[in-house]
């Protein structure tokens, strides 16, 4: 189904998709379940031993922070091995042959899962600094590619072509093993036929999970005392070092870049996909310059991720795009769970794909939302276009969804523009209590925290 | 007086004066509570103290007569008695992390924590009475004579709202001092000390402990209210109750002139000897004191057990013992009476999920004890506690085994506030390098959550830093 067309998976009728759904469901789960210890003892937690109707699926959802479920402290005693049979659990992929001896970082370890056993990790940080790693067995590259590549299309406009010849910009670096990474990687390889030179990366060094996860080891070290500083290694705090040096040039590099696409690129057609961040300081940038229409008309930009709680001036989406030289900017709405994004209609709302089964949870009871009309709470969902991984989880994040017609035309579920986190709902007002304890002690440690781009 | 469902009204207490004009909405937290209170941006001239001068009054009134005062007023503080007090029950079972029951009963004995001899006991254990009736003469070597006497400050009380009873200590403290407060309520506990003061109000309104008391509240941040309130020339101090970005706010206006007392957010743990598991009956006694440092005040206080360290081995025959020690921490904390504990009012949703994946996960890392509103007990199988153990709330303890004590010592820190311990052996044996690791108060197994009356809190005397500490001296005669 993932190769259909991206107007004709989102035109499809919802009972038929709901038809697919069940049965494919049904096959993930009697397939996966035996052989993944975290979904059997949560089925069994839950009293789930069969899916009669697609509600019934909604007790499988891991709870986003499974992926992130194994102790820090192996990290920081390079027990790569134990973390390497913590992430068999969670994937179908064979990881006996993964071979840990020697390594020291996170870094490494992601090369050796991807030499050895061809899976992929994606990692993403939340607010805790804490690295989650999900693992893309080799089955499931292709699907994710394709899925991936959906995303960015505008639903109501045809299938772009002659993307192959088209330069994609990365404000990031070329080597990243998050979702933006992941999908660099995949149209390296699959697009552009391995030809390097149409992927335009700010950076061609990688983007070190070893860093991205000082933060979250920092803190966790810093809230043991003695104990815990003591099992940072030196040659961890080394390379700190050599990154926060290294982000001092970053402010030029950035600059560089950015006369190289305004200057190199101005005209062409090319594709990007990225956050309001980042798109907003292109344009402040570019406004610097003077220059503004930068791009070919039928370029294609892609945002993801809202605008993060980010407070974004007036005009924002008009203003950027008027910028870029695009009549739109694609939007979507996901997580690095899913193999892709929904994509957001005419009538401004996010569409799941069929391979998407979405649920919508009582923050407080789980209990799954009925699937018919409109409802506001916790975002799930099953991707069932993962063979390799249980495809089902729970996000922290409050959506509104509607299963039914939306204005575009077009069957649900679908969900409204406004989405946030319960983190940020239950933190955001005056609470003031005597228990706590700081999460990160200086601007360093929060600079780190956020830089998962 | 709105009293519905959704909206509930917070005064502005200015020294005597009730405002309730010029009202904003505040969105409460949890359950969509929200209140309205007067906008306090407008109010800042009357706030601020015109003049110093104006304290002489409070130095007439004398250490019996406040404590006269203080006794009567404990006296009405009973909901069942006071509609005000009342009212900020009925609030706080909204706004709360606290069940009802336990709410009830902190509000039902709030007011005799104004007892005269409790108080006298603590001023005369901190400043010393005679200080605050008069100067104090100390004859130095050189034949300086030099007089000590300690004065009230004016001093904004950021109160946190954990706990209802951080509200009426700040009046007693504010008053035995003869300060003036200003006092910022929490959103999670609003009126409580509106309706202390309210209560002050109608029983004594022109006396100058009711003259010297303010209340408001304003969002912690907001700069309209906090640039014009916290200058040297307003204050002289400010007392903060916990809170990091309150803290870290503050922080910010600190400067020569302005004092900060900071009670800073502190979390709590527990070392336990091997002796525990010396026989079945000392087991359960130490799971039943365990169960109270860690379940009372539904774990809600900075003083509650979170991290438990047990000397338990490591090993398979440790790690056994300390699981099975855990379930009956469990089973002990499930029997607490609902007056102590009661099963999570709101769920911290992170937390929630943390312990869910652990679960989903399997116990080779750490063994779960139940889940959900009832609370938990994670079961580390090394000597590691869990990686969010700094989010620990709801009645969720992490049993930590480990061979050699020195382990939990070394994991003590800065902000480790009160350390349980078992044995008491162990307790004077590991007090002084638990003190140099940053710990502030060391008590007997299932004491953590007492409210001793030595007046120390957070490695800091806020009744003596409350004071300004002032000396007159007499050069000897030549």
């Amino acid at each position: 189904m993932v190769w259909q067309s991206a107007n004709d998976s989102l035109a499809m009728d919802s009972k038929d998709v709901a038809a697919i759904q069940l049965a494919a469901v049904r096959k993930r789960f009697a397939h996966m379940r035996e052989k993944l210890p975290p979904l059997a003892r949560l089925a069994e937690e839950n009293g789930v031993d069969d899916i009669v109707e697609l509600n019934d699926a909604a007790k499988l959802l891991f709870k986003h922070s499974v992926y992130k479920s194994y102790p820090v402290s192996l990290i920081e005693k390079s027990r790569f091995d134990r973390l390497t049979t913590w992430l068999g659990n969670l994937t179908m992929a064979d990881l006996s042959k993964v071979n840990t001896d020697g390594i020291e970082s996170v870094d490494d370890w992601l090369d050796a899962l991807l030499r050895d056993a061809n899976v992929r990790i994606i990692h993403t940080t939340g607010t805790s600094g804490k690295l989650s790693f999900l693992p893309r067995g080799p089955l499931d590259a292709a699907q994710q590619v394709r899925s991936g590549r959906l995303s960015q299309e505008v639903p109501g406009q045809p299938e772009p072509r002659g993307l192959e010849n088209v330069p994609t910009i990365v404000v990031g670096q070329r080597y990243m093993f998050n979702g933006y990474g992941a999908n660099i990687e995949a149209m390296v390889q699959n697009l552009y036929g391995g030809d390097e030179s149409k992927m335009l990366t700010m950076g061609d060094g990688r983007l070190s999970a070893d860093v991205l996860s000082l933060a979250g080891r920092l803190a966790a070290a810093d809230n043991k005392g003695d104990l815990g500083r003591s099992q940072i290694s030196p040659a961890i705090l080394s390379r700190l070092d050599q990154f926060v040096e290294a982000q001092k040039s970053a402010p030029e590099r950035r600059a560089k870049f950015f006369d190289m696409l305004f200057d190199k690129l101005r005209g062409q057609r090319v594709m990007m996909a990225g956050n309001w961040s980042m798109y907003l300081e292109m344009m402040e940038a570019g406004r610097e310059r003077g220059v503004t229409g930068v791009f070919s008309p039928d370029s294609h930009f892609l945002c993801a991720g809202g605008t993060k709680g980010a407070v974004m001036p007036d005009n924002y989406r008009a203003d950027i795009a008027a910028f870029l030289g695009v009549p739109i900017i694609a939007e979507s709405y996901g997580m690095s769970e899913m193999s892709g994004l929904m994509p957001k209609c005419e009538a401004g709302k996010y569409h799941a794909f069929p391979w998407m089964l979405l649920f919508l949870l009582d923050p407080e009871t789980g209990e799954p939302a009925p699937r018919e009309g409109t409802h506001t709470g916790r975002f799930g969902v099953i991707d069932l276009s993962y063979q390799q991984r249980w495809g089902g989880v729970l996000s922290g994040d409050e959506v509104t969804m509607t299963f039914g017609k939306c204005a575009c035309g077009r069957d649900g579920p679908f969900i409204d523009e406004d989405v946030r986190r319960y983190s940020e709902k239950e933190g955001g007002d005056d609470k003031i209590t005597c228990a706590g304890a700081p999460q990160a002690h200086d601007n360093a440690l929060e600079f780190l925290a956020n830089l998962d781009s | 007086m709105t009293m519905n469902d959704k909206t509930f009204r917070v005064p502005l207490v200015i020294r005597g004066k009730i405002i309730e004009d010029n009202l904003v909405g505040h969105g409460g937290r949890g359950g969509g509570v929200s209140f309205d209170s007067p906008d306090v941006g407008r109010y800042i001239d009357s706030l601020v103290m015109s003049s110093p001068s104006a304290m002489l009054d409070m130095n007439r009134v004398s250490f019996e007569e406040i404590l006269d005062y203080l006794d009567s007023l404990g006296a009405r503080l009973s909901p069942k008695v006071n509609p005000w007090m009342e009212e900020a029950f009925e609030l706080s079972c909204r706004t709360s992390g606290l069940g009802r029951e336990i709410l009830h009963e902190m509000y039902l004995t709030m007011g005799a924590s104004l007892n005269r001899d409790t108080l006298r006991e603590a001023v005369e254990n901190t400043i010393g009475v005679a200080h605050l009736e008069g100067w104090v003469e100390q004859r130095l070597d050189n034949g300086l004579i030099a007089r000590v006497r300690a004065f009230g400050a004016r001093t904004v009380h950021i109160v946190a709202g954990n706990a209802p009873g951080t509200s009426v200590l700040t009046v007693a403290r504010n008053a035995l001092t003869r300060g003036d407060a200003i006092i910022k309520t929490p959103s999670n506990d609003p009126l409580t000390a509106a309706a202390i003061a309210r209560t002050m109000i109608d029983m004594a309104p022109d006396h100058p402990i009711t003259r010297h008391l303010s209340i408001a509240y304003w969002k912690g941040g907001d700069k309209s209210v906090e640039e014009q309130l916290y200058r040297s020339r307003n204050i002289e101090k400010i007392v903060a109750w916990g809170g990091m970005a309150s803290i870290k706010h503050i922080a910010g206006y600190i400067g020569p002139g302005i004092e900060l007392v900071a009670l800073d957010p502190k979390l709590s743990s527990t070392i336990i000897g091997e002796e525990a598991f010396a026989d079945e009956e000392t087991m359960q006694r130490v799971a039943n004191a365990l169960a109270i440092d860690g379940g009372a005040l539904n774990q809600e206080g900075c003083v509650n057990a979170r991290v438990v360290w047990v000397q338990s081995g490591t090993d398979a025959k440790g790690l056994a013992r300390l699981n099975r020690l855990g379930q009956m921490v469990y089973d002990a904390i499930q029997a607490l009476p609902s007056k102590i504990s009661t099963p999570a009012v709101r769920m911290d949703p992170q937390l929630a999920d943390e312990i869910e994946a652990l679960k989903t996960n399997g116990d080779e890392f750490y063994r779960v004890i139940g889940g959900g509103r009832q609370g938990a007990v994670l079961v580390s199988q090394m000597d590691e506690p869990v990686d969010f153990a700094t989010l620990l709330a709801n009645r969720v303890l992490n049993l930590v085994p480990m061979d050699d004590v020195n382990t939990a010592v070394r994991a003590v820190t800065s902000y480790t506030q009160t350390i349980g311990i078992y044995p008491e052996t162990l307790k004077r044996e590991l007090r002084d390098s638990l003190a140099i690791h940053g710990a502030q108060r060391l008590v007997s197994l299932g004491h953590a959550v007492g409210m001793p009356n030595h007046g120390l809190q957070d490695a800091i005397e806020p009744w003596r830093r409350m004071c300004r500490w002032i000396v007159e001296e007499e050069a000897a005669a030549a």
